[in-house]
C-alpha cells in the first residue's frame, strides 16, 4: 500500500532543516553578498568542514548518540601538526606525518573514552562532552608544560620564550592549504578543492561499505537495542569502543584538514569548539540523536555554514553592527543542538506513551508515533 | 557413551584448540604487520618530507681567491630557476635530503651539474655558487641561527613611573 504524504508529518520530521532554511533564505539577500562569493565560501567549507562532521556518523549508528568525546581526536591530530611544523616536514607529507603521529594516540584516546561510555550507558552524550574538558586539561599540561622539557622540541620559532611550552599560536605555513591546492580546479569561476572533494568523498565509500560488513551491521543492531543484541552473541561493549576510536581517529583526521586549510592554529582553543560545530551541523542537516546519513552531513555543513557566511553580513545591513549578526549565528547555532535534543526527548517519550496505549487497547499504529524509537 | 564416542569428541575438542592457537598466530603476525608497516610508512614520510632551508650565497670568498659570479642562473631540482647577480643571496625551501644543483653561466658560458645529500638533522644549508663554479666539492655547509633567548637580566630596569606588580588573583 502506498503511503500518502503527510505535510504536517514531513514538517515535524525536519524542522529544524526548515528553521534553518527559512532563516537562510531571509538573511542572504539581505547580507547583499554575491552568489559567486557565497558559492566560493560554501565549496571551501564543504571541504573544510564535512570529514569533521562524518566522525560523528558511527557512534550515532552504534545507538551512542551524538560524540561530543570527538574534541579528542581533533586533539590527537593537533599534537600530530605540532611535530609535523617542529621537524618541518611540509605540504602533504607534513598532513601524513601529523595524521600517522596523532593516529596512536587518538586509538588510545578513543579507546579510554569507549571504556568510560560503556560505564556511562544511557549517557554517552554528557559523559563525552565532560571528558572532552578533562582531556583538554591533560592537552594543555602536555602541551604547556611536557613540550620542550620532557618532550624534546626542536624549533625555537614555536616555543615559547621561557623554553618550554608551545606558542598561542601556531603558524601552519608549511602544511597550509597543501591538500586543498594538491589538486584545485577552476570551474566557473570557482575553485574546487578536488583533493579535498577526493578523501571526503572515499570516507563516504568507506561508510556505505562499513555498514555493510559485520561489524557495520553488529553496531546497527547494538543501536537498534543493546540488550537484544548482546542476546545474539554480538560483543556489545568492544563494538561501542570500536564505533567510539574509530569516530575519534576519523575526527583527528578531520581536524588536520580543517587546519591545513585555515593555515594556523590556535594550540589551546582550536579543538575546544570543534565537537559543537560539528554536533550543530549535523543536526541542521536533519539527523537525530539516533539517525544519521551521509546526506545529512553535507546538507547540515552548507545550511550551518550558509548561515555563518550571510549571518554577520546581514546583522551589519539590518543593525549596522556586524557583531549582532554574529550574536544571531552563535544563538541559532546552539539553538538547533537544543531543539534537536528536545524533539528527540520528546518524539521518545511520545512513542513510549503510544506504545503503552497501543498495549492497553491491543493497537499499536506506528506512525502515530512520529519516527520514534 | 561409549569409549569410540568420547574419543571422538576428545579429537574434535584437540581441533578446535588447533583451530584456535592458528587463528591467534595469524592473528598476532597480523598485527606486528601492521605495526611495522605503521613505523616503516612513518619513517618514510619523516624522512622524505623534511623540508630544508637552502641560501644560495654568490658572495666572493673572505679571502678573495674566489670572486662571485657576474651572473648565474641555479637550478634546484625541479624547481624554477634562480637567477642571482654578484654579492646575492637568495633563500629557497626544498624537501627531502638527496638534491640536484645545477649552475649556468654565461661569462665564460659554463654549466656545470652536482648532487648532494643533506645530513637529516640540518635545517639550513648555505650553498657557495663561487666555489661551486670553482670545482669544490665543500661547496655547501650547514648555516646554524645562534639564538640567545632573553633573559631577566635583559629587561630594562624599573622605573619610579612604573606601578607595582600585582599577583592576578581570580
Amino acid at each position: 500500500m502506498k503511503k500518502k504524504f503527510d505535510f504536517r508529518r514531513f514538517i515535524a520530521d525536519n524542522v529544524v532543516v526548515v528553521i534553518f532554511l527559512i532563516l537562510t533564505a531571509i538573511a542572504t539577500p539581505i547580507s547583499g553578498l554575491s552568489a559567486n562569493y557565497i558559492l566560493q565560501d560554501i565549496i571551501t567549507r564543504i571541504g573544510r568542514n564535512s570529514f569533521l562532521v562524518f566522525s560523528l556518523l558511527l557512534p550515532i549508528m552504534a545507538g551512542m548518540g551524538l560524540n561530543f568525546g570527538m574534541v579528542l581526536g581533533a586533539m590527537a591530530g593537533e599534537i600530530g601538526l605540532i611535530f609535523a611544523v617542529d621537524w618541518n616536514i611540509s605540504g602533504v607529507w607534513g598532513l601524513g606525518f601529523s595524521v600517522l603521529v596523532g593516529l596512536p594516540i587518538a586509538i588510545i584516546l578513543g579507546w579510554a573514552a569507549g571504556a568510560v561510555l560503556n560505564r556511562a550507558k544511557g549517557r554517552e552524550m554528557a559523559t563525552g562532552y565532560i571528558l572532552g574538558f578533562f582531556m583538554d586539561g591533560v592537552y594543555q599540561f602536555v602541551v604547556l608544560y611536557l613540550m620542550g622539557s620532557l618532550i624534546p622540541m626542536r624549533s625555537l620559532a614555536i616555543t615559547l620564550s621561557r623554553g618550554y611550552g608551545i606558542r598561542n599560536t601556531l603558524n601552519l605555513d608549511s602544511v597550509r592549504q597543501s591538500l586543498d591546492n594538491m589538486m584545485m580546479v577552476k570551474l566557473f569561476g570557482l575553485n574546487f578543492p578536488v583533493g579535498t572533494f577526493i578523501i571526503v568523498g572515499l570516507l563516504c565509500v568507506f561508510i556505505v561499505w562499513f555498514r555493510k560488513t559485520k561489524l557495520g551491521q553488529d553496531m546497527r543492531a547494538i543501536g537498534q537495542d543493546q540488550l537484544v543484541s548482546n542476546a545474539s552473541g554480538i560483543p556489545v561493549e568492544t563494538t561501542r569502543i570500536i564505533a567510539i576510536v574509530m569516530s575519534t581517529v576519523l575526527a583527528m583526521i578531520g581536524q588536520v584538514i580543517f587546519l591545513q586549510n585555515m593555515g594556523n592554529m590556535a594550540t589551546y582553543n582550536a579543538h575546544r569548539q570543534t565537537g559543537f560545530f560539528a554536533v550543530a551541523a549535523i543536526l541542521v542537516g536533519g539527523a537525530s540523536v539516533t539517525k544519521a546519513t551521509i546526506p545529512n552531513v553535507f546538507v547540515g555543513v552548507v545550511l550551518l555554514h550558509l548561515m555563518y557566511i550571510v549571518m554577520p553580513r546581514a546583522g551589519a545591513e539590518l543593525f549596522g553592527s556586524a557583531q549582532i549578526g554574529e550574536y544571531f549565528r552563535d544563538a541559532f547555532s546552539y539553538g538547533a543542538i537544543a531543539l534537536a535534543l528536545v524533539l528527540h526527548a520528546w518524539r521518545k517519550r511520545r512513542g513510549v506513551e503510544i506504545d503503552r496505549a497501543g498495549l492497553r487497547m491491543n493497537t499499536v499504529d506506528p506512525a502515530a508515533k512520529g519516527g520514534a524509537v | 557413551m561409549s569409549g569410540a564416542d568420547n574419543s571422538e569428541a576428545d579429537r574434535n575438542a584437540a581441533d578446535r584448540n588447533a583451530a584456535r592457537s592458528a587463528v591467534r598466530t595469524r592473528r598476532r603476525f597480523v598485527k606486528a604487520g601492521l605495526l611495522v608497516l605503521y613505523v616503516g610508512l612513518t619513517l618514510f614520510v619523516f624522512i622524505n618530507g623534511r623540508s630544508h632551508t637552502f641560501l644560495l650565497d654568490n658572495k666572493s670568498l673572505n679571502d678573495g681567491a674566489i670572486p662571485a659570479l657576474r651572473r648565474v642562473k641555479v637550478f634546484i631540482d625541479n624547481q624554477k630557476p634562480i637567477e642571482l647577480y654578484a654579492r646575492d643571496r637568495e633563500l629557497l625551501m626544498v624537501r627531502g635530503q638527496g638534491h640536484r644543483i645545477r649552475i649556468e653561466t654565461q661569462d665564460p658560458a659554463n654549466r656545470l651539474e652536482a648532487k648532494f645529500t643533506v645530513p637529516f638533522g640540518n635545517d639550513m644549508i648555505l650553498i657557495s655558487i663561487p666555489k661551486m663554479a670553482s670545482g669544490a666539492d665543500d661547496f655547501w655547509e650547514q648555516f646554524i641561527i645562534h639564538y640567545e633567548r632573553p633573559t631577566n637580566n635583559d629587561a630594562p630596569p624599573p622605573t619610579l613611573e612604573e606601578p607595582v606588580p600585582i599577583e592576578p588573583t581570580l
